[in-house]
C-alpha cells in the first residue's frame, strides 16, 4: 500500500514540481517565471504573482463546487426516502454516488486554502496568514457548533450536575457537532502547518495522515465509530483521512493554476493528473479488496447473525486469513474471490460479511474510501475544467450554489425539515420526486436572492 | 443579505438603536422565558402586560416606521409601480423564510394516513396558528397594509380605529374562542376545532396591523416635525394611547368571579368580550381599576379570562393600544437619547442595522446554548447561557457587519 502511495506520490510530485520549475505559483514568487492572475471566489480578490498577467478566472472551482452542492442537496434530502435508490443512499459499507459527495467539498476546500493562504502570505506575511487563517477556521467551528443545533443533555439541573460537562458534551462532540462544517474546520487546520509546504511535503503529510487513522482504528477508532452513538463521516478522527481529499485538493490547485495555454484537453499535465486520478481510484480499490477476508462461510451466518463487526476490524488475524483461502478454494479458487465489489455496487450485508477497516466506509473514515473519492474528485474536476474553463461553459444553477456554498448548506437543513412534513418518506415516486423539486426551487430561492444582492457569505 | 453600504449619514440613529433595542430585548425574553427561575415580567403571561410583551410591538412598530419611510422613497422614484410588487415580493420571503425557519408545525403523517381529511387539517391549523410567527406575521402585515401605506394620515388614522373595532367585533363573534381552542362557528368552516393559537393567530393580522400603521403614523410626524417637537408628540401620544389601553383594560374587571352567583360566573366564562354591566352598579369607581401593567392579576378562579386582560395571545384591543403607546414614548426616548443627545451603544446598532441576520442566527444560537440550560436552572447558571448566547450571536453579526452585509428581504 505504501509502495504504491509513493508512486502516486511521485506522479504528483514530479508534476508540481514541474509547475513550480515552469509557471509561477502565487506561493513560489519566482519573478522569472511565466505568471498567472487567478480570482479566488473564496476571497474575491486577484491572486497574482510578481508580474501582472492577463486574468484566468478559474470557473470551474465554482461549478464544481456547485455541483457538488447540488448534489449534496440531492442526497441529503432525497436519501432517506423508500423510493431513493440505493446509490444515492449513505450506508457505510461501499461508496456510493452519495459518498463521492463530501470528499469533493473537502477536495475543494484544499484547493481553495491553497490558493487563498498563498495570497495571504504573499501580501499580509506568513504570521498575519496564519493568524487570519486560525481565526476563520475557528469561526467555522464555532459556525458548527451553532449549526448542528443538539437536543437538552438533560431535562433538569440536577440530573445535567449528575452528568457532568464532560459527559453532557461526550455525544455531540463524538456525533452531533463533527458533521461536514466541523469536519472541514478541522481538517483545514490539520492541513495548514504543511499548505504552503512543497508538494513532498504535503503528500507525506498525506501519507502519515492516512497511516496514522489506520494505527488508530486498530487501537479503537474503528469499533467506537461504529458504536451508539455512531460517528458521523469519521467522527473526530475522521480529518485524518478527509485530510487525502483536500491534499489532493492542493496538489490539484498547483497544476490548475497553470497558464490556460499548457493545460489543453490532449497534455502532458492533464494526462498525468487523469492516470493520477485513476491511481489514487485504483489503490483505493485495492485497499478495500481487504474487506473479502470478512466474507462469512455459510456453515457460520446463523451463528454470527446479529454481530455487524468483524472482532477483528483492522488487522485480519490468522485464522481469519486461513478461513478465507479454505473459503475461495471451496469457491472458484480465482481472483474474483479476493476482488471487491466495484465502487457503486453494494456489498452482500452484514451476515454475510462482517463490517471492517477495509469497506470504503464514510461513517468510519476508512482508508480505502477517501483515497478512491479522492482520485474521483479529482477526476470530475477535471471534466468540469475541461468543460468550464477550456470549453467556456458554464451552468448558472451550478455557480449560484458553488459561490455561496456555505449559506447553501445551512440552508438546506433548514429548507429540508420544513418541506418533508408534507412528503412522506413512504411516498410514491412522483409525490417524493415533487417534494425533492420544491426544496431545491426554494434553497435556490434564498441562495439566488443573495447572489442577486451580490451577499456571499464565507466563513 | 445586501452588501451595498448604505451611508452612514442616511441612516436614523434612533431607529437603528431602537430596533437593536427591540432585537436585544427579544433574545433575553426567548431565552430566558421559558425557565423556571425568570420573573413573571421577562415572560409571556397572556393575562397581563409584560416586558416581554412589549417587545414584539415595539419591532414591529418599528417595522412600520421603516415600511412607510422606505416605500415612499421608492415611490416618489422613477418607477412608480414597482413598490407594489416589490414590497409583496419580499414580503412573501419573509413568510417563506418564517415557515423554513419554524416548519409548519405539525405532519401530515405516513403516505398510507393521507387523505383530503387531513391535508386540509394539516392546512387549516398551518393557518390558523404554526404559520404565525414574528416574521410571518410582519410579511403579513406589510402585504395587508400595501393598499394603505401611502395614504395620507387621516385615512391611516381611522384605519387603526376600524381594525380595532373590527377586530373586538370579530372577537365577540368568534374569534376569542377560535384562538383559545374552545367551541365556536368558525372553526366548523376553517377545520382546525381545538387547535390554539397564538400572536393572536391569522386573525390577530388585524390587531398587529394597529401596531404596524402606528409606527407609520410616527414617521409621518417625524417627516413633518423637528425632532424635538416629534420627540415630544410621541412621548404625549405614547402616553395618552398607553392610559387608553389601560382604561380599556378595566373592562376586566367586570369578570370579577368573587360575590356573584355560579349562574352570572358561567355566563361571564361563555361571554369574554361582552361582559354583564350591571356588574358595575354597584361597586366604586376605584374597585373597578385593573390592576396596573406588568402587575399579575387574580388567577381565573378570582377572574375570568376575558377580552379585555393585556393580551398577547388573542391581541386584544387593551394590549394593542398599551403597547402602541409603549413603543411610541419608548421610540421617543430613544430619539432624544440618540439623535438629540448623541449617544448610542454598540451592541443595539449591531443588531439594529442587521435585525434579520441577528434573528436568524439567534434563532440557532439559543438551542445550542439552551441544550445545556435546563429549565429548573439556577440563576447564576441562567445567567451565564443568556451572556455566552448574546456574546456567540454578537460575534456572528459583528461578523457580518466587518464585510457589510447586511440581510434583507
Amino acid at each position: 500500500m505504501i509502495l504504491r502511495t509513493k508512486l502516486l506520490g511521485q506522479v504528483f510530485f514530479y508534476t508540481t514540481q514541474r509547475i513550480r520549475r515552469e509557471s509561477s505559483t502565487f506561493i513560489a514568487n519566482e519573478t522569472d517565471s511565466p505568471s498567472i492572475k487567478v480570482v479566488d471566489r473564496m476571497s474575491t480578490q486577484p491572486i497574482s504573482s510578481s508580474t501582472p498577467a492577463k486574468a484566468e478566472r478559474l470557473a470551474s472551482l465554482d461549478q464544481f463546487r456547485g455541483y457538488t452542492v447540488v448534489g449534496m442537496l440531492l442526497v441529503n434530502y432525497f436519501g432517506g426516502y423508500k423510493v431513493c435508490p440505493q446509490v444515492l443512499k449513505h450506508t457505510h459499507d461501499y461508496c456510493s454516488y452519495a459518498d463521492t459527495i463530501m470528499p469533493q467539498f473537502l477536495f475543494a476546500v484544499g484547493f481553495a486554502l491553497r490558493l487563498t493562504f498563498g495570497r495571504r502570505m504573499q501580501t499580509h506575511g506568513s504570521a498575519a496568514a496564519y493568524g487570519r487563517m486560525i481565526r476563520r477556521l475557528l469561526g467555522l467551528v464555532l459556525v458548527s457548533l451553532v449549526v448542528y443545533t443538539v437536543g437538552p443533555r438533560a431535562p433538569s439541573w440536577e440530573q445535567l450536575k449528575e452528568l457532568g460537562i464532560w459527559n453532557a458534551l461526550y455525544e455531540p462532540l463524538k456525533r452531533g457537532w463533527f458533521q461536514t462544517l466541523m469536519h472541514i474546520a478541522v481538517t483545514s487546520l490539520w492541513l495548514l502547518p504543511v499548505v504552503h509546504s512543497k508538494a513532498s511535503i504535503r503528500i507525506y503529510w498525506m501519507i502519515g495522515s492516512g497511516v496514522a487513522h489506520v494505527l488508530l482504528s486498530y487501537w479503537f477508532n474503528f469499533v467506537w465509530c461504529n458504536t451508539a452513538p455512531n460517528g458521523i463521516d469519521g467522527g473526530p478522527l475522521g480529518f485524518l483521512t478527509w485530510t487525502i481529499p483536500a491534499i489532493v485538493g492542493t496538489l490539484a490547485c498547483d497544476v490548475f493554476v497553470r497558464p490556460r495555454s499548457e493545460l489543453q484537453i490532449v497534455s502532458l499535465p492533464m494526462i498525468k493528473l487523469f492516470f493520477a486520478a485513476l491511481l489514487l481510484m485504483g489503490m483505493g480499490y485495492a485497499i478495500s479488496c481487504g474487506t473479502r477476508l470478512y466474507d462469512v462461510p455459510e456453515s457460520q451466518v446463523a451463528e454470527l447473525k446479529g454481530k455487524k463487526l468483524a472482532n477483528d476490524p483492522v488487522w485480519p488475524t490468522q485464522q481469519r486469513i486461513n478461513a478465507k483461502r479454505e473459503l475461495a478454494k471451496q469457491q472458484s479458487g480465482g481472483l474474483a474471490d479476493w476482488l471487491a465489489e466495484p465502487p457503486f455496487i453494494k456489498p452482500p450485508g452484514e451476515d454475510n460479511r462482517k463490517w471492517n477497516y477495509w469497506m470504503m466506509s464514510q461513517r468510519a473514515g476508512t482508508l480505502s474510501y477517501p483515497l478512491f473519492a479522492a482520485g474521483f474528485s479529482l477526476l470530475v474536476y477535471m471534466i468540469f475544467f475541461t468543460v468550464c474553463d477550456l470549453g467556456g461553459h458554464q451552468l448558472a444553477f451550478f455557480r449560484t450554489f458553488g459561490t455561496n456554498a456555505l449559506i447553501a448548506y445551512v440552508l438546506h437543513s433548514m429548507v429540508s425539515s420544513a418541506v418533508q412534513p408534507f412528503f412522506p418518506k413512504d411516498s410514491p415516486a412522483w409525490f417524493a420526486i415533487t417534494g425533492l423539486l420544491l426544496f431545491f426551487f426554494i434553497t435556490w430561492l434564498f441562495v439566488r436572492h443573495l447572489e442577486k444582492q451580490g451577499a456571499y457569505l464565507r466563513a | 443579505m445586501s452588501n451595498a453600504t448604505v451611508p452612514a449619514a442616511s441612516r436614523m440613529n434612533s431607529l437603528d438603536q431602537f430596533r437593536g433595542y427591540s432585537v436585544a430585548a427579544m433574545f433575553v425574553v426567548n431565552f430566558l422565558g421559558g425557565l423556571a427561575i425568570t420573573h413573571q415580567v421577562l415572560r409571556h403571561n397572556n393575562t397581563h402586560f409584560s416586558l416581554a410583551d412589549s417587545i414584539m410591538p415595539s419591532f414591529i412598530f418599528a417595522c412600520g416606521f421603516s415600511y412607510r419611510m422606505s416605500f415612499l422613497k421608492q415611490l416618489s422614484g422613477a418607477d412608480q409601480s414597482s413598490p407594489y410588487s416589490r414590497f409583496v415580493k419580499r414580503s412573501l420571503g419573509l413568510i417563506l423564510l418564517s415557515l423554513m425557519l419554524y416548519g409548519f408545525g405539525s405532519k401530515l403523517g405516513t403516505w398510507s394516513e393521507f387523505s383530503g381529511q387531513r391535508v386540509g387539517r394539516f392546512f387549516s391549523e398551518l393557518f390558523k396558528a404554526g404559520l404565525w410567527e414574528v416574521l410571518a406575521i410582519i410579511g403579513a402585515l406589510q402585504i395587508v397594509l400595501l393598499p394603505l401605506i401611502a395614504k395620507a394620515t387621516w385615512i391611516r388614522a381611522c384605519a387603526f380605529v376600524l381594525l380595532g373595532l373590527t377586530h373586538v367585533f370579530i372577537s365577540w363573534s368568534f374569534n376569542y374562542n377560535f384562538v383559545y381552542g374552545r367551541p365556536n362557528w368558525m372553526d366548523a368552516y376553517f377545520g382546525a376545532g381545538g387547535k390554539r393559537a397564538w400572536d393572536g393567530g391569522c386573525f390577530g393580522l388585524l390587531a398587529w396591523s394597529q401596531i404596524m400603521l402606528a409606527g407609520t403614523l410616527a414617521q409621518d410626524a417625524m417627516k413633518c416635525c423637528r425632532q424635538g417637537t416629534a420627540m415630544s408628540l410621541f412621548l404625549v401620544f405614547g402616553v395618552g394611547l398607553m392610559l387608553g389601553g389601560y382604561g380599556l383594560s378595566c373592562m376586566t374587571r367586570l369578570y370579577d368571579l368573587k360575590d356573584i352567583s355560579a349562574e352570572q360566573s358561567a355566563q361571564l366564562i361563555a361571554s369574554p368580550v361582552v361582559p354583564d354591566f350591571s356588574l358595575a352598579s354597584e361597586r366604586p369607581w376605584q374597585d373597578l381599576l385593573a390592576d396596573p401593567p406588568f402587575v399579575v392579576p387574580p388567577p381565573p378562579t378570582e377572574r375570568a379570562l376575558n377580552y379585555w386582560m393585556m393580551d398577547k395571545r388573542i391581541v386584544s384591543q387593551p394590549f394593542v393600544l398599551f403597547s402602541s403607546g409603549f413603543a411610541l414614548a419608548l421610540f421617543g426616548i430613544f430619539i432624544l437619547v440618540c439623535d438629540i443627545g448623541g449617544h448610542s451603544l454598540g451592541l443595539f446598532e449591531m443588531f439594529g442595522k442587521n435585525p434579520l441576520a441577528a434573528y436568524i442566527i439567534y434563532h440557532f444560537v439559543e438551542h445550542t446554548i439552551l441544550a445545556v440550560v435546563p429549565k429548573d436552572s439556577p440563576l447564576s447558571w441562567a445567567l451565564l447561557g443568556l451572556v455566552a448566547s448574546f456574546g456567540i450571536a454578537f460575534l456572528f453579526v459583528r461578523f457580518l457587519d466587518s464585510r457589510k452585509l447586511y440581510l434583507r428581504l
